[in-house]
């Protein structure tokens, strides 16, 4: 087991690595002059080439590639993310105040997809060829196909606009207010959810009618247990191996849904920051919200992994 | 056991006793798998529905999808414009139509271009292992870290609007799992015992990967492929939605749903519309990937 | 006396999409106490799934167990349905079962100690406590040294014998009345294969219980079955005592069959080994008649005019069903 926790977690260095190289050469591969990531357009029109030269040596511009890369991840582990053009204050602030409400309403739509996409795919195998698999696979197949940002809207016409039961926008910490917090962040999380849970559901459905198929499945029948110390002791823990690996890319697919969920939902999360810092070309922003959503799914598929061993003792032993 | 001793098995006289056992086309089979449940079939049928829409656009839609009439802006549906106008006066209802057009050519082109790299990086890897295989692999794992619409979001940043950038932006984030499947099918497939008969038997190493591999390989890609349409149109919508995708006035279900959006309180039909289109289409070829992996799945066999 | 176990014109069939497999066609026999019974056949004869429809662990759909009685202690066993609580307590505790595939019999993320305890938990009540000692007691008896610390074990640190072994202390684990071993030895070596044998035959002594075992290979059960059925494509075509099967096959499958065992001492030259040509024929649209006339050398015009010859008493126990037995009794 060390020796595959030590082997995982070097391979997630690599990962970590190169997904940094790829953001600072994102960077470096825009068009133009590489100062518009730290200067205004109207900033650059202005100065003479004297001080654009003054300006490069500033940011270690004239530096070979290699040393701004170390530059750039040295700034980085000391919180140096440099300056929003737009905003004018620095990145490390707008994340600290951006990121947890993204992290807030992602956490939450991961518990819920966990959870419910899990449980309906159990009880979708174990109730198959009946109406509740039927009706729960039919809904499943729809929740993969619907654009999230759509069914945002619809819920926003239907419960804010015809029902009124919920505000349309917006979000509230809910240490400032849990009542208010909770009813805006309901059609967020379920729009981000949506996914997550539809394709968890088939998932786990498909991967527990594999498992039941299983000789040990069998072996466990001749034995004269009943089907609910089955499914509970032999079936379930064998049919979450394969959705366990999924669920980095869930993880991955949070985050994306969220760029699109708090640009509907008027939620200032990172998802939105990064959808105004293109639109504004504020590059550094983009940079930064990249990289911290990339290496939060990195860390995240390492605890999958390394929480692999725990499920399958033939990872653990080997 | 028993066949170890048939040292001097004589030739068996196969014409006599098949006569009882009839055979079975494997395609017959495939497509009896297929043809037996309504989804793939049905998802089948809207996506032919698609393509016809998608070629016959002109003359399908009741007006051209850019022609505006700004006195008729915002219209309830009706008679005359089934779907409505949206606030420039274009009719709903010929501007999805001719936005088929835009998801499925970003659909295909996207899911053809980064599944023919993502074949080609996971047949290297599995081929030729070590160092080659661990950069590729790690590549594709740093690739698998980017959410496929913030990956978007960033190349389209750099590129800029316009079709063939969005094409590169979703393809990129596309490549990974083809190049993951390639690369496990052909790993667990070089160890058969067919791959090593071949290679016993003198086959070159690349008549092996296109004799023996690929077939192998084809089937988990098509599903893969199928359902990644899916995907890629889904993803397009979005990028879309966001206002960062084709260039307007070109028509796009995405874009129309943001613009619909806008008018969600008095013109709802504007932002829903458009959405079931893509929800249909996505469902399509969803639907379409799972009948065609059931149909290929030998572990099937049998069983329905 | 009557038998402990006793079935009567059982039919398995499964619906593919290529149409109805009558895998099981009317098969009845009985196992007696204390009997090592020998159930021979070819592969996909239907002998594996008549075993399992006893317990019914025929996967429905695509199975299904169509018609039939399994009488054991004064029960229909079929009348049970195969989810229930009656059921439950056959299996494991009456009548137990060991699977041709050890690398895939035993489920891989449980411990061989959770495995073992959990039948004993089940069907005689132990505490986890007294369970455990027993799983030791047991994994010492099949021969698995250091069995106090391989409890904690998972099956993938196992070889495929001793997994096999493992499958046997599970299954005897509660002192069953039978024990039926389908395929036990297939999947192993041939010096494993002799251990095993010996250990379900050293078994079913300590424990009295009646035990099946399963078989293409005739040579298995030679040394220690007592009565022997032979299958053939659904149907039992001959069974009887040991002796009656190997000194006296009458039906033509049996013979065919044991010319393809190599005897012991036998040279080359004195016989050849001969396999049955053809091959068993496709459980799809069976012919009416006898199945095994397309591969027959004796096969009579009234072979091919009648159907299914009956299983008709050629003497002793022994029974065959082949009209050129039947019309040239002695």
């Amino acid at each position: 087991m060390t020796s595959y926790i030590i082997r995982r977690l070097s391979m997630g260095v690599v990962v970590i690595f190169i997904v940094t190289v790829m953001v600072f050469l994102f960077i470096r591969l825009l068009p133009g002059d590489p100062l518009t990531i730290y200067l205004n357009k109207t900033d650059m029109q202005q100065l003479t080439e004297e001080q654009l030269f003054e300006l490069r040596v500033k940011f270690g511009l004239e530096k070979p590639l290699p040393m701004q890369y170390v530059d750039w991840i040295g700034g980085l582990f000391k919180g140096d993310m440099g300056q929003s053009v737009y905003y004018n204050i620095d990145v490390r602030l707008l994340m600290t105040e951006r990121l947890p409400v993204t992290l807030y309403l992602g956490a939450l739509a991961f518990v819920i997809s966990g959870v419910l996409g899990i449980s309906f795919g159990v009880i979708c195998a174990l109730k198959r060829g009946t109406w509740v698999d039927t009706l729960v696979t039919l809904l499943a197949n729809i929740g993969i196909t619907m654009p999230s940002f759509w069914v945002g809207i619809i819920l926003i016409y239907l419960l804010s606009v015809k029902a009124g039961w919920l505000p349309v926008s917006g979000f509230i910490s809910p240490f400032e207010n849990f009542w208010e917090s909770t009813r805006r962040i309901i059609m967020p999380v379920t729009c981000l959810a949506l996914f997550p849970v539809a394709s968890l559901t088939r998932l786990t459905r498909s991967s527990m009618l594999e498992v039941i198929q299983q000789d040990y499945i069998r072996t466990a029948w001749s034995k004269g247990l009943k089907e609910r110390l089955i499914v509970s002791r032999h079936t379930i823990k064998n049919a979450l191996i394969p959705v366990i690996t999924v669920v980095g890319l869930q993880v991955a697919f949070i985050f994306g849904g969220s760029v699109l969920i708090e640009s509907v939902f008027n939620i200032n999360g990172i998802g939105r920051l990064a959808t105004q810092a293109v639109q504004n070309q504020d590059y550094l922003v983009v940079q930064a919200v990249t990289l911290v959503i990339a290496i939060m799914v990195v860390l995240s598929n390492l605890i999958v992994d390394i929480s692999y061993g725990w499920l399958d003792p033939r990872i653990r032993y080997d | 056991m028993t066949n170890d001793a048939n040292d001097d098995t004589q030739p068996v006289d196969i014409a006599k006793w098949s006569e009882t056992a009839p055979r079975y086309s494997e395609i017959k089979r495939m497509i009896s798998v297929f043809v037996g449940r309504p989804l793939p079939v049905i998802g089948l049928v809207i996506i032919v529905l698609l393509i016809l829409v998608a070629i016959f656009a002109p003359l399908l839609a009741p007006d051209p999808p850019n022609q505006m009439e700004i006195i008729n802006k915002l219209q309830q549906p009706s008679s005359e414009h089934w779907l409505g106008t949206d606030s420039l006066g274009r009719d709903t209802l010929s501007r999805i139509i001719f936005g088929s057009r835009t998801s499925l050519i970003i659909g295909i082109s996207v899911t053809a271009i980064s599944s023919i790299i993502g074949i080609v990086l996971g047949l290297l890897a599995a081929y030729f292992g070590g160092a080659i295989y661990h950069i590729i692999m790690r590549f594709m794992d740093a690739l698998m870290a980017f959410p496929m619409l913030l990956l978007a979001l960033l190349v389209a940043s750099l590129l800029g609007a316009g079709m063939l950038n969005i094409i590169i932006a979703l393809g990129i984030g596309m490549i990974a799992a083809p190049c993951r499947l390639m690369c496990g099918v052909v790993m667990s497939v070089k160890q058969n015992d067919y791959v090593l008969s071949a290679r016993a038997m003198g086959m070159s190493n690349l008549r092996i990967m296109f004799q023996e591999i690929l077939p192998n390989a084809f089937p988990p890609l098509l599903v893969l492929m199928t359902i990644g349409i899916g995907a890629v149109i889904l993803a397009e919508a979005g990028l879309s939605f966001l206002g960062i995708g084709i260039t307007p006035p070109t028509a796009t279900w995405g874009g129309m749903v943001n613009d619909g959006y806008k008018f969600i309180m008095t013109n709802p039909v504007l932002a829903i519309s458009p959405g079931v289109a893509i929800m249909l289409v996505v469902f399509g070829f969803n639907m379409l990937g799972d009948g065609l992996r059931d149909a290929l799945d030998p572990k099937l066999r049998g069983v329905i | 006396m009557t038998p402990l176990l006793s079935v009567e014109n059982l039919k398995t069939y499964f619906r593919t999409y290529r149409g109805l497999v009558k895998a099981v066609d009317g098969v009845s026999f009985d196992i007696n106490e204390k009997e090592i019974i020998g159930l021979v056949g070819e592969s996909g004869c239907g002998k594996s799934v008549s075993m399992l429809s006893i317990l019914q662990l025929i996967s429905n759909p695509p199975g299904e167990i169509v018609s039939g009685r399994v009488m054991f202690d004064g029960q229909d066993l079929l009348q049970y349905k195969s989810k229930s609580d009656a059921m439950s307590a056959i299996r494991g505790a009456k009548i137990a079962m060991i699977f041709q595939e050890p690398m895939t019999s035993l489920n891989p993320v449980l411990t061989i100690g959770r495995q073992l305890t959990e039948s004993l938990e089940i069907h005689l009540n132990m505490t986890p406590q007294t369970a455990q000692e027993r799983a030791i007691e047991l994994l010492r008896m099949i021969g698995i040294p250091d069995a106090h610390n391989r409890l904690d074990a998972y099956p993938h640190q196992f070889s495929g014998g001793m997994r096999q072994r493992v499958m046997i202390a599970i299954a005897i684990s509660c002192n069953p009345k039978i024990l039926i071993a389908d395929e036990p030895t297939t999947a192993v070596d041939v010096t494993t294969q002799a251990q095993l044998l010996e250990l379900m035959q050293d078994m079913v002594n300590r424990f009295d219980t009646s035990l099946v075992i399963v078989t293409h290979n005739l040579g298995v059960v030679a040394r220690y079955a007592e009565r022997i059925y032979v299958m053939y494509s659904g149907r039992i075509v001959e069974s009887g005592l040991a002796d009656d099967i190997f000194l006296n096959p009458r039906h033509p499958y049996t013979i065919g069959l044991l010319k393809c065992v190599p005897q012991l001492g036998e040279t080359r030259q004195e016989r050849k080994l001969v396999p049955i040509k053809g091959l068993p024929p496709n459980l799809i649209n069976m012919p009416t008649n006898c199945a095994f006339l397309p591969r027959c050398d004796r096969a009579r015009d009234i072979c091919r005019q009648q159907l299914w010859p009956p299983l008709e008493l050629v003497g002793g126990q022994h029974y065959v069903a082949c009209f050129r037995e039947i019309m040239e009794k002695p």
